[in-house]
């Protein structure tokens, strides 16, 4: 055992510590879940990419940097720190991405992972259907063969950012015969497909960043199709477990939540030293978990390097940062007190009401990805064995 | 960066649990409390024939020379079988502590003896009670910034009662002399007590770990053998949920106390504060298992004749000895500047 970084990751970190801060935006730009904010973050995903910055852990030849696993979560650590925009392709470049990786011809690799990498095209999901949720595999859009493309028909919704997505990784009944896991299949929709229709719903916190999506006889190429056909669920779960694993939420941005709520709890308690000792155990508590986070997820990290693999245990990371992150927020609503509920334009807001915005996307945690419920399950069945009936 | 073990000490562990498993059997606990004798010979002389009871202590007094990182893992075990022996405080903090005292190898013989197992040595904090003080021949004990070494026939021993019935606590009475110091120099003996502070911390996580860890799988058994309406309690949500958070609170808690152990191996500058954060997470893991193991249980757990009550109870006084939750977040608290 070795936990200190040798000296190529430091000079790693250090590499990407000082680009970032010499080329991250100083002004703050719109949300990236709203339209304008979208193509802004675009733009930001071509700079990073410029600078081979986008998925340092990729291969070069897609545009990575070929990093370690443990390089990568120093870059997402100093990513976070540095308070740089957020990832406007993140369900492209940590769920497809890896997806491609596992299941994509050589062909399918470089047509799309370029593209992803760069910002070029920008990615949405599309697996959830108003009678589809945590029971994913009782979907019912269809996907019907035809010459050498497949006809397209039914709804997906909750699509995050998919109402401007250039392209969306669909699960598709492509079987219309079968019944839940079987008969599925994993396809990528071009977002200008005709007869695809596109509504933006408004989230809770207000930014239109949900979809729904509508086809109608929609043709898409049959060489768009990930895996074979049928296999769509196997396909599928690769990419859950990227949702699940470090991935998707790697301990970067909750360490520097972290920080930042103890930053503010030295701001609060000079303003107020009489503030509740509960709520600096709440910051402690908040401190230590997301330090158990990092710690956990360089066990991990080393656990892969050494050729393990991630099985259902990615379960009880998506429960821990989930509720961390949670926690992290809600400490900080607790500290900001009468100001908590202030978003942003309001005068007296604090850093524009990034606490309780923060807060709110934190909520929506222990739903996406699986909810925590399914996630609990998932772990009493397959990782300590407790009978499914 | 590579956080894992290497083939040698996680076999090591392994060892040592096997020879737990036969020597350190719930059976051989219960019987060892029933009869209220101070020690397990058999169990004890296994330790020190496989080493554990000098891991610590320097070849050259035949120790293995291990270090916090190396045996922390044995530790864990240790609380997996429940072992009511008295090793940490042996083996773990005494004997490190005689050896930092021993520069004219006036000690040398007790050390030595105390390797081998035939001299036991426990060890107490001013003001608090002393852990298997009726079973060592020399008792470590911190007075007024001074590290006294005293010999068991000059002490006075209270056997105060734990609800842990397996641990054996003492409060204890005795004179201090010149002849009793061994570390003279108050501010050497205030840092060694700080030190034995953090390796005791970071010893009675792992255990609470293995605590922890054996509620945890002897309940996800008993819930797949109970049947109530008709089928094994253990496929109802509700219990499912209570041992996946357990498991959380276990998976999420042990890293941290293997990082404070690398950490104190390491004397790395951060070493307060990783050995405080996990024995904060050790002590919440253990605290949840006690509930969620009794609870997922029912009334079978709520006996003595059901051997999870040796855990249970184990959890209960490990989850505070050394500082509970409360206690390690001031301590954090210090460490953050907060
Ligand atoms: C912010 C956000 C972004 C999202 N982005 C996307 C996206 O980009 N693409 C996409 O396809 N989807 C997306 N989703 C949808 C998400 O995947 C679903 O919300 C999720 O799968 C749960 O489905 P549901 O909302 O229909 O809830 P339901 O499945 O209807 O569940 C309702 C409640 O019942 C519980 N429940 C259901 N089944 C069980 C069970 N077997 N045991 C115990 N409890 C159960 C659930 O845990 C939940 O509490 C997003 C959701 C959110 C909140």
């Amino acid at each position: 055992m070795d936990l200190f970084f040798d000296s190529d990751e430091k000079a790693f970190r250090d590499e990407i510590r000082s680009w970032i801060n010499e080329n991250k935006p100083n002004e703050r730009w719109a949300p990236m879940d709203t339209q304008s904010g979208f193509e802004q973050h675009r733009a930001w995903e071509r700079k990073l990419f410029e600078a081979k910055w986008s998925v340092p852990n990729w291969p070069s030849k897609y545009g990575g940097r070929d990093c370690s696993l443990i390089e990568w979560l120093l870059y997402e650590e100093e990513y976070y720190l540095s308070g740089a925009p957020g990832r406007v392709n993140t369900n492209g470049i940590t769920l497809l991405g890896p997806t491609l990786f596992s299941w994509g011809t050589e062909e399918q690799k470089d047509r799309f992972l370029p593209k992803m990498a760069s910002g070029d095209e920008i990615w949405a999901q599309g697996w959830s259907e108003p009678d589809s949720g945590s029971d994913l595999a009782s979907l019912k859009t269809t996907a019907i063969r035809d010459g050498d493309h497949y006809v397209v028909n039914g709804q997906k919704t909750w699509c995050s950012r998919g109402a401007w997505a250039d392209w969306i990784f669909c699960i598709v009944r492509t079987d219309p015969t079968s019944e839940r896991h079987a008969g599925l299949s994993y396809l990528l929709v071009p977002g200008d497909t005709p007869g695809l229709i596109r509504r933006p719903v408004s989230r809770l916190d207000g930014e239109p960043a949900f979809a729904e999506l509508f086809f109608d006889d929609c043709r898409v190429d049959a060489q768009n199709l990930l895996g074979d056909e049928g296999a769509g669920w196997s396909v599928a779960m690769a990419t859950a477990s990227s949702e699940r694993g470090l991935n998707l939420r790697a301990p970067g941005r909750f360490l520097a939540a972290a920080n930042r709520l103890v930053e503010l709890y030295r701001e609060t308690i000079e303003r107020n030293p009489l503030l509740s000792v509960a709520i600096r155990d709440q910051v402690i508590d908040a401190y230590v978990n997301a330090q158990a986070y990092r710690y956990q997820v360089f066990q991990k990290a080393t656990m892969l390097m050494e050729g393990g693999a991630l099985g259902a245990e990615a379960s009880y990371m998506k429960l821990f940062w989930s509720e961390l992150d949670i926690d992290i927020h809600a400490s900080a609503l607790r500290m900001l007190s009468e100001r908590g509920e202030l978003i942003e334009g309001a005068p007296d807001a604090e850093d524009n009401g990034s606490w309780m915005s923060g807060y709110l996307f934190a909520l929506a945690g222990p739903i996406y990805a699986g909810t925590n419920e399914i996630q609990r399950n998932i772990v009493a069945e397959r990782v300590l064995g407790l009978p499914r009936k | 960066m590579k956080f894992s073990f290497e083939e040698e000490q996680l076999l090591f562990a392994e060892a040592i649990r096997e020879m737990l498993k036969k020597f350190c059997s719930p059976e051989i606990i219960n019987h060892f409390t029933e009869s209220d004798s101070a020690t397990i010979p058999e169990l004890w002389d296994s330790l020190s024939s496989m080493g554990v009871l000098g891991m610590a202590a320097p070849a050259t007094v035949g120790g293995l020379e291990m270090s916090d990182e190396d045996f922390v893992m044995i530790m864990e075990e240790l609380g997996r079988a429940g072992c009511p022996e008295p090793v940490m405080e042996h083996a773990v903090l005494s004997i490190p502590l005689i050896e930092e005292c021993n520069n004219e190898t006036q000690y040398t013989d007790i050390i030595e003896s105390a390797v081998s197992g035939g001299k036991r040595i426990s060890i107490g904090l001013e003001g608090h009670y002393v852990v298997g003080a009726d079973s060592a021949d020399y008792l470590l004990l911190f007075q007024d910034d001074l590290l006294h070494l005293v010999a068991s026939e000059s002490i006075e021993l209270q056997r105060q009662l734990s609800v842990d019935a397996s641990r054996r606590l003492f409060s204890v009475n005795w004179e201090s002399s010149s002849d009793t110091i061994i570390e003279h120099d108050p501010n050497k003996a205030r840092s060694l007590m700080e030190k034995t502070q953090l390796r005791a911390e970071v010893a009675t996580a792992a255990q609470s770990i293995g605590v922890a860890g054996r509620l945890l799988d002897m309940t996800v058994q008993y819930v797949q053998e109970r049947n109530q309406f008709g089928k094994p309690v253990g496929v109802n949500q509700a219990i499912k949920h209570h041992l996946a958070d357990t498991g959380k609170a276990i998976e999420f808690a042990r890293p941290m106390v293997y990082r404070a152990a690398w950490s104190l191996s390491e004397d790395d500058n951060e070493k307060e504060l990783a050995v405080h954060m996990g024995k904060l997470l050790a002590s919440k893991a253990v605290d949840l298992a006690c509930k969620t193991s009794l609870q997922c249980h029912g009334a079978i757990a709520y006996t003595l004749e059901y051997d999870l009550q040796i855990w249970l109870k184990k959890g209960l006084t490990l989850s505070s000895s050394w500082g509970d939750v409360y206690s390690q977040r001031e301590r954090i608290a210090d460490c953050l500047g907060l």
